[in-house]
């Protein structure tokens, strides 16, 4: 670079000094500029580098709600992740995120992490997720430390009710079925609500649905190792030997099933539950109040018809309950023979005794049936007919068994309804011989003895009233004699006091024969009052 | 004290084309606008903002923004590129033409800024809290700086420099 070269007026050449031309040498302050620039890209650069953390693969069955590039992966609310990339999995079965996590999220990145994609969800239990209506599904993780740091995963379909480190109980019950019970119904205490069904699954090679359910940690230390969770879902509804039986929960749980949960008293002293714990899950109340520790089984072979006879039939000694029927079914002999084997069980807590440890439960049933013991089916209602099972003493009766070799076995007896089947089969016999009997009597009121037995009453009768009248002439004329001569009358007051005494005696004989007649066979009785 | 020329011209057209090369990437890949709907709302680059306004039915808008915040700074750094080097090695081709270019590029220049003026204009205006929001990104003030630079690279260039080639060479 050149300065300006002199170009002072012309006229005044000599008073121009003469230009020092300067030529600029050296680091020039501008490429501080670029400098700058490259430092701030730099740091930029580094700083994006350092933020960028792993890159995961989760997999979903439906992308629906994900954006590539766009939605995010986010903790407690806190982002950690973009997805990067949404593609179809090669089998077509699902499709593959690619995400890329921020720095250092490695610790949320464990095998037993779970992925799920947040979208508003609106049950009858509840509405969650509603913030994503408007701001887009994003994806929820829940770290799980243990297990090996993963970089693949497997999305849930639906999020876990609650977070795997959620200070409360969770526990498992095992049911028949589910009834209507769905994910999020309520699981109450004496009408609170103190938790809720986070899953449920069927359990594999059992008949059986295990249901997971979360206790707030608050409620916690009102579940006992001895608690008994029941169905409360709907209404219960039961017309059974004990009678119309009706129940009915809260208003959710009508809508969206729920469980209901209680301690028996004398339970409240087991060990408080922790989770993991696995129950029983009772069909309803009355179910769960009657579980027994010990029972044992007995069977019983009834011959008659069973009809009105129901699982969960009453076992009953002198009204009092001992048992369940368990399950009743013909045995595998031919049906000309055939009978009823009914099983029962036996809980002895019913009645607040335990086995005693000496004897096994089928010495003392041996025992007892040797002592008499026999069942019979009752009919429990009218209005339905249902049977019930007593145990009788009937010592007079054979004891008639029919069961294997092995088995506990209660000898039964004829029922009282099937009695009145036996005497309702001789009905017509004994009619017949009622027919005799009235048309017997009927022949004797018509016959001529009878005419002749009557004519022989009235003479009686004639002679009776002659005899009397002729009595009363003698006391007439005794009377006028009495009066006619005093001597005599003296003799004669002596012997009518005797007379007196003679026919009071009399009047006892004829008392004590009143009440005693075999005294005059047999004598006096000592324990007679005379 | 008087130049000839814009003193130090080249060097320093030089240094500021550098900075804004350098800068032209945080500005197109970090996000200048954030618009924030109804509680939805992505960062936006430059570039994603473009295909956002073309994929909702405004190609027009988008092609604006395509030509404003990423043809014109490009051919401004890559035109002041080729001009500065062509007036360093002495190239004699076509100058007329490039001395036009240079007009050209000082001229629309300060439509680049066009961006930055509707991002400030936007993020005043919406305000609607939860219902719509706009924030300004971190991009849009390296976009704001190559903005800048490429004028001040534009100005600090003298395009008589170009010609001083045809004088030393009579």
């Amino acid at each position: 670079m050149t300065s300006d070269p002199p170009a002072g007026p012309p006229g005044s050449p000599a008073e121009v000094p003469a230009a020092v031309i300067e030529r600029k040498r050296g680091f020039s302050l501008v490429w501080i500029v670029p400098i700058v620039a490259a430092g701030i890209g730099a740091w930029l650069w580094f700083d994006a580098v350092q933020s960028r953390g792993p890159e995961i693969t989760i997999t979903f069955t439906t992308a629906d709600g994900l954006d590539a590039g766009k939605t995010k992966i986010r903790f407690k609310s806190v982002e950690v992740g973009s997805v990067e990339t949404v593609t179809l999995a090669p089998d077509l079965s699902g499709v593959v995120v690619k995400a890329r996590m921020e720095h250092a999220t490695e610790p949320l990145l464990h095998a037993q992490s779970r992925f799920w994609v947040v979208r508003p969800r609106i049950g009858i239990a509840g509405v969650s997720g509603l913030d994503t209506l408007l701001s887009g599904a994003y994806v929820e993780v829940e770290p799980n430390p243990d297990g090996a740091p993963a970089r693949t995963f497997v999305g849930l379909e639906a999020p876990p009710e609650t977070p795997a480190d959620a200070p409360g109980l969770k526990l498992r019950l095992t049911a028949d079925t589910l009834g209507s019970i769905s994910v999020g119904s309520p699981v109450d205490h004496h009408g609170i609500t103190v938790g809720k069904v986070e899953a449920y699954h069927l359990v594999p090679d059992a008949e059986s649905v295990a249901i997971d359910i979360y206790i707030e940690p608050e409620y916690a230390s009102r579940v006992h190792a001895g608690s008994r969770f029941w169905n409360a879902s709907g209404i219960n509804v039961a017309f059974g030997a004990q009678g119309l039986q009706f129940s009915a929960s809260s208003l959710v749980s009508l809508l969206a099933g729920g469980i209901d949960f209680d301690t028996p008293a004398d339970e409240l002293g087991t060990p408080l539950a922790r989770s993991g714990l696995s129950y029983h899950l009772y069909a309803d109340q009355t179910a769960s109040r009657e579980v027994f520790t010990e029972s044992y089984h007995v069977v019983m072979y009834f011959g008659g018809s069973v009809r009105g006879l129901s699982a969960g039939a009453p076992v009953e000694f002198r009204g009092i309950r001992l048992g369940t029927v368990i399950s009743f079914a013909l045995n595998d002999k031919p049906i000309d023979e055939a009978r009823t084997r009914v099983v029962v069980a036996i809980e002895p807590e019913r009645i607040g005794r335990k086995l005693t440890s000496d004897e096994s439960a089928q010495q003392r049933i041996e025992r007892l049936v040797a002592a008499g013991l026999r069942a019979r089916l009752e009919v429990s209602s009218l209005l339905t007919g249902a049977l019930y099972v007593d145990i009788v003493l009937d010592p007079g009766t054979q004891a008639a068994l029919h069961g294997a070799p092995g088995e506990v076995e209660v000898p039964t007896v004829e029922s009282t309804s099937d009695l009145i089947a036996s005497l309702a089969s001789e009905a017509p016999e004994l009619m017949a011989d009622l027919r005799r009997a009235v048309g017997g009597v009927a022949d004797l009121a018509v016959s001529d003895d009878l005419h002749s037995v009557l004519g022989d009453l009235r003479q009686v009768t004639t002679d009776m009233r002659q005899t009397l009248s002729h009595i009363d002439q003698v006391f007439s004329a005794i009377e006028a004699l009495l009066v006619s001569q005093s001597a005599m009358q003296v003799r004669l007051g002596q012997t009518l006091d005797e007379t007196a005494g003679a026919m009071r005696s009399l009047r006892e004989l004829a008392n004590m024969l009143d009440r005693q007649p075999e005294a005059l066979i047999k004598g006096k009785s000592a324990s007679g009052d005379h | 004290m008087l130049h000839r020329r814009k003193p130090d011209s080249l060097r320093r057209t030089w240094a500021l084309l550098a900075a804004g090369f350098l800068l032209y990437i945080p500005a197109n890949v970090m996000p200048v606008m954030q618009v924030i709907y109804a509680g939805r709302g992505e960062p936006d680059t430059i570039m994603s903002g473009v295909k956002v306004l073309f994929n909702t039915g405004q190609p027009a808008v988008a092609v604006l923004v395509l030509f404003a915040s990423i043809t014109v700074p490009m051919i401004k750094l890559l035109g002041l590129t080729w001009m500065a080097l062509s007036a360093q090695r002495g190239w004699r081709w076509r100058m007329r033409d490039r001395t036009a270019f240079y007009r050209l590029v000082e001229f629309v220049g300060r439509w680049s800024m066009l961006d930055i003026f509707m991002i400030s204009i936007l993020v005043a205006l919406v305000k609607l809290q939860a219902l719509s929001t706009i924030e300004a990104g971190p991009g849009a003030i390296w976009f704001a700086s190559v903005v800048v630079l490429t004028m001040l690279a534009a100005a600090s260039f003298d395009p008589r420099i170009m010609w001083d080639v045809e004088e030393a060479s009579r």
